[in-house]
């Protein structure tokens, strides 16, 4: 051992602590300002030295937002979300099941898990003007069920991305002792193997949830009145052009990160492994 | 050799006739037939609007057949260049400094130094799951050039203010920042996951040999990094230009045209010039575009999964 290592090792201490310090506010502090502002008055937001606290903390921000349907634009995107995963789920379990433990080739089931992969990257700005058009040909635009419809492909292909990795590192012999023991392939898969993959399930679900809870491209477009508008386009109509009201548009905006950062708080483990396509265990 | 090869590589059954063989195993009917609702409606999302693009793309706002007439307006059309060379700066912009953030915090809160690593990971992924309409409100709040707290944070240091989003000399770089915000999280989280995969022994005989510090990150850790890595900033860069909401809610492509990303464009002449025809022959070089990167980036991704 050098002479100087606890010397050293102190130093390194130190520059850890800074650096987690600068990441904490940099990544909490925008978070906590926009909570902040929306409890600010007109008169305090306009004060030429903006306060840490909201001094005289008010729910005017919150009032408006009321008054303006955001509560509605809430629960449409409730409904997409949750309608989103559902369908999303009922699809990719069903499919991430057939493609990996079924013994399907691989010279046949690569080639279809890639189709399905290549929509993980496929531009959803580019299905917009055809879907676009055919929605209005169908009488089905501004629906909050065509929102679900737009959204279910590509959430779909993520948890089914997702789950095929979760499906594959669930050992093949817990499955085939449960048949010998007289299971059908239905009642292994609820008895044995939806339990192992129910911590992954949930994570997807939650992703799936999040992904569509934030969506704003599908939900700008196919959206132009109140029963089909959702969250992000309520949020993004509150941007105030000249004057200073900005608690409004914090308001809208705390209504929306309430959900998911509970969520992220909750589900951590969970989500982690979601986020990185089950790489972490 | 080649001689009995050959035969037997014609002899061989193509894709469809294979299936049709596994259509007589019952458990590989049952396969398929779980797989195809998810086949379907993950294809036809994705051709049915294709084979429409292609057909509108050849054709005028009117509906006469111009040929390439579309796509030979969009190459010499300022804007679209612009929004793609813009696209493609502050994509590469974006996740160079989040790959370095990311790497940076993974290192760190994987050191011995850090305890409750779980509450740091709870922290810091969570603008990951901030949606980019309300990043983009939020930082452009704190951006305002007149009650925005970093303008007021220069104040206290005696520097002048500074219109961040308002100039299209800062805007690149402000609007990047925000995409940063939220991309950064996620090299940090695939990275952190991938080092603690690396086997303890690697640095265990390498502390024997002395190394350490800086060479036996990059001799030992970056090596196993890398697959991650390259995945990791393919997802994000593919991600990044696609940028939209945050364009929307941060400057609406402003000032001027400063910030039009290539989604941006679309949507503007699609839905705002009313020139459907036209955003479909970009939308066009998009999905090519994306085929590209596509193959690159299953090749990775692929040998990766083959070689784990």
């Amino acid at each position: 051992m050098q002479p100087n290592a606890s010397a050293s090792n102190a130093g390194k201490r130190a520059l850890v602590y800074l650096v987690l310090a600068l990441a904490l506010i940099w990544t909490l502090f925008p978070i906590y300002w926009v909570v902040v502002t929306s409890l600010k008055s007109n008169a305090e937001l306009a004060a030429s030295t903006p306060s840490l606290l909201p001094l005289q903390p008010v729910l005017d921000g919150y009032r408006t937002v009321i008054e303006r349907g955001i509560p509605r634009m809430a629960l449409n995107s409730v409904i997409v979300a949750v309608g989103t995963t559902i369908v999303s789920l009922a699809l990719a379990v069903p499919g991430s099941y057939g493609l990996t433990r079924l013994g399907l080739p691989r010279r046949i089931g690569t080639p279809l898990a890639l189709a399905i992969g290549f929509a993980l990257i496929f531009p959803a700005i580019a299905i917009v003007v055809p879907m676009f058009q055919l929605a209005v040909r169908l009488g089905i635009y501004d629906q909050l069920g065509t929102l679900i419809l737009l959204n279910v492909p590509f959430n779909a292909a993520f948890a089914l991305w997702v789950l095929r990795t979760v499906w594959m590192d669930i050992p093949r012999n817990i499955e085939e002792a449960a048949l010998l023991d007289g299971d059908t392939r239905f009642t292994a898969f609820r008895r044995v193997l939806l339990p192992a993959m129910l911590p992954s399930l949930i994570a997807v679900a939650v992703l799936v949830f999040i992904f569509t809870w934030n969506e704003f491209l599908f939900a700008l477009i196919f959206s132009t009145s109140p029963r089909a508008m959702t969250l992000p386009i309520g949020i993004a109509a509150q941007v105030p052009q000249h004057e200073l009201s900005w608690q409004i548009v914090a308001a809208a905006g705390t209504v929306a990160l309430v959900p998911v950062v509970a969520a992220t708080v909750l589900l951590q483990r969970y989500l982690v492994r979601g986020l990185t396509f089950g790489m972490a265990k | 050799m080649s001689v009995r090869s050959l035969p037997l590589a014609t002899n061989r059954p193509g894709r469809w006739q294979a299936v049709q063989h596994l259509w007589q195993i019952p458990e590989q009917r049952l396969a398929l037939l779980l797989l195809l609702p998810s086949l379907l409606v993950v294809l036809l999302t994705m051709l049915y609007p294709l084979i429409v693009t292609i057909r509108m793309a050849l054709s005028s706002e009117r509906g006469q057949f111009v040929g390439l007439g579309n796509l030979t307006r969009l190459a010499t059309t300022n804007i679209f260049l612009e929004s793609m060379s813009f696209t493609l700066r502050f994509s590469a912009f974006v996740v160079i400094v989040s790959l370095l953030l990311g790497l940076g915090l993974a290192l760190v809160v994987n050191s011995i130094y850090v305890p409750m690593k779980t509450l740091w990971i709870t922290i810091l992924i969570i603008p990951l799951m901030v949606s980019d309409i309300v990043s983009a409100v939020v930082w452009r709040l704190m951006y305002h050039p007149t009650i925005g707290i970093l303008n007021y944070a220069l104040s206290l240091v005696g520097l002048p203010r500074v219109d961040w989003l308002g100039k299209s000399s800062t805007a690149f770089f402000s609007v990047g920042i925000i995409e940063i915000w939220r991309s950064a999280p996620f090299f940090f989280i695939m990275l952190y996951a991938a080092l603690q995969l690396i086997p303890p022994d690697v640095y265990e005989s390498a502390s024997v040999d002395g190394a350490g510090g800086v060479r036996a990150f990059f001799d030992m850790t970056l090596p196993y990094l890398r697959p991650v890595m390259t995945v990791a900033l393919m997802l994000q860069f593919i991600g990044a230009t696609r940028a939209f909401g945050i364009i929307v809610g941060a400057t609406e492509g402003g000032p001027g045209r400063a910030t039009w990303t290539i989604s941006y464009f679309i949507y503007r002449y699609a839905f705002r010039a009313q020139q459907m025809h036209f955003a479909s022959a970009a939308v066009l070089v998009l999905v090519l575009l994306t085929i590209v990167a596509g193959v690159l980036f299953f090749r990775f991704v692929w040998v990766q999964r083959d070689a784990a």
